[in-house]
């Protein structure tokens, strides 16, 4: 790659949240018309994420070398509230709703930049409009040899993103080979 | 929906395929139609508090200033016109494609990632009351060349 002259007074890395916001609301109405069922199009803004996510999680290690190892879930919700959520999308999290022993929370996202402009209809309520935060998440988290299930609700106010830890995935050798 | 004359002739199954074959969209009409709603979008909030814009170069010129900053994060670099509905728009750094290594080698790649922007510009014309053809070109990398045709004024 060549990056010899770099734009004047513009950031090349940086762009409008606005557009962020109605290309990705473009997406996901595109999906709905091609895909014609709410589920598969969740399933989609998934796997968009999660192959987003194991790309961040690389960006995300390289930048913020402070950030300590996580050794329960606790930690991990944290280092996701506090710097992964707000560094990606500008905006905080509070985690919340523990359950079954520490497996499971919620992420509270408030003000998320991709529901700035949008109202899902009525009918669509099987929709997790936001699923490609919750992909990126799990995507992330895959990256660091940690198995989560993770799902978007949108509520009235704010995302709520479902973490579910499952477990921590170890390397194994490919069989056959000593 | 498509003239029955294309269909007659032919067995269910042919037609049906015929038809799934008309139907069907490939990426560049996809990217195309994402982009065309969000410039849409886009130009409706950006001219909100704007005074009207009326003639079609006061809107051309929104477009290549106010809206390419927006959405390019610049200005564009030239801006012809015949005068007769044919305007092309310059680009000699275009944001999509400062990742290729400058020069002719991905020309040819780079085709699919104009897709969106042409239909970004699409839709902001059309939310501005202009039914327009959007073509790109581009010799080298990372220059562009939007060739706008307008087709219909809408009133």
């Amino acid at each position: 790659m060549s990056k010899q002259q770099k734009p004047v007074g513009v950031d090349a890395k940086k762009m409008s949240s606005e557009l962020f916001a109605l290309t990705y609301g473009s997406l996901v109405a595109e999906m709905l018309k091609d895909y014609e069922d709410p589920r598969q199009v969740n399933l989609q803004l998934d796997k968009v994420g999660f192959n987003m996510g194991i790309r961040l999680a690389d960006d995300f290690l390289s930048k913020q070398a402070g950030v300590p190892k996580c050794t329960d879930c606790r930690q991990m919700a944290e280092t996701l509230s506090k710097n992964v959520i707000p560094a990606y999308l500008g905006v905080s999290a509070t985690v919340n709703n523990w359950e079954s022993g520490d497996r499971e929370f919620s992420l509270q996202i408030e003000n998320n930049p991709l529901t700035e402009f949008v109202e899902v209809p009525q009918d669509l309520t099987s929709l997790h409009y936001s699923q490609m935060i919750a992909g990126a998440i799990r995507g992330g988290l895959e990256a660091v040899h940690i198995k989560v299930t993770t799902t978007a609700i949108e509520t009235p106010t704010n995302t709520v993103i479902k973490v579910k830890f499952i477990e921590v995935l170890k390397d194994n050798l490919p069989a056959g080979e000593d | 929906d498509y003239p029955k004359e294309v269909l007659e002739g032919l067995d269910k199954a042919t037609s049906s395929l015929v038809y799934k074959a008309l139907a069907s969209r490939n990426a560049e009409t996809n990217l195309e139609s994402i982009g065309l709603r969000t410039g849409f979008l886009l130009a409706e909030r950006l001219c909100r508090d704007l005074p009207r814009i009326s003639t079609e170069l006061e809107i051309m010129k929104f477009i290549c200033k106010e809206f390419w900053i927006s959405v390019f994060g610049k200005q564009v670099d030239n801006l012809r016109t015949n005068h007769q509905g044919v305007y092309v728009v310059q680009d000699n750094r275009f944001p999509c494609l400062t990742s290729f290594s400058d020069g002719t080698q991905y020309v040819k790649d780079a085709a699919i990632y104009l897709c969106f922007p042409c239909g970004v510009v699409r839709g902001a014309l059309q939310a501005l009351g202009i039914q327009a053809l959007v073509t790109p070109t581009t010799d080298q990398l990372p220059s562009v060349k939007f060739h706008i045709h307008i087709k219909t004024k809408l009133t």
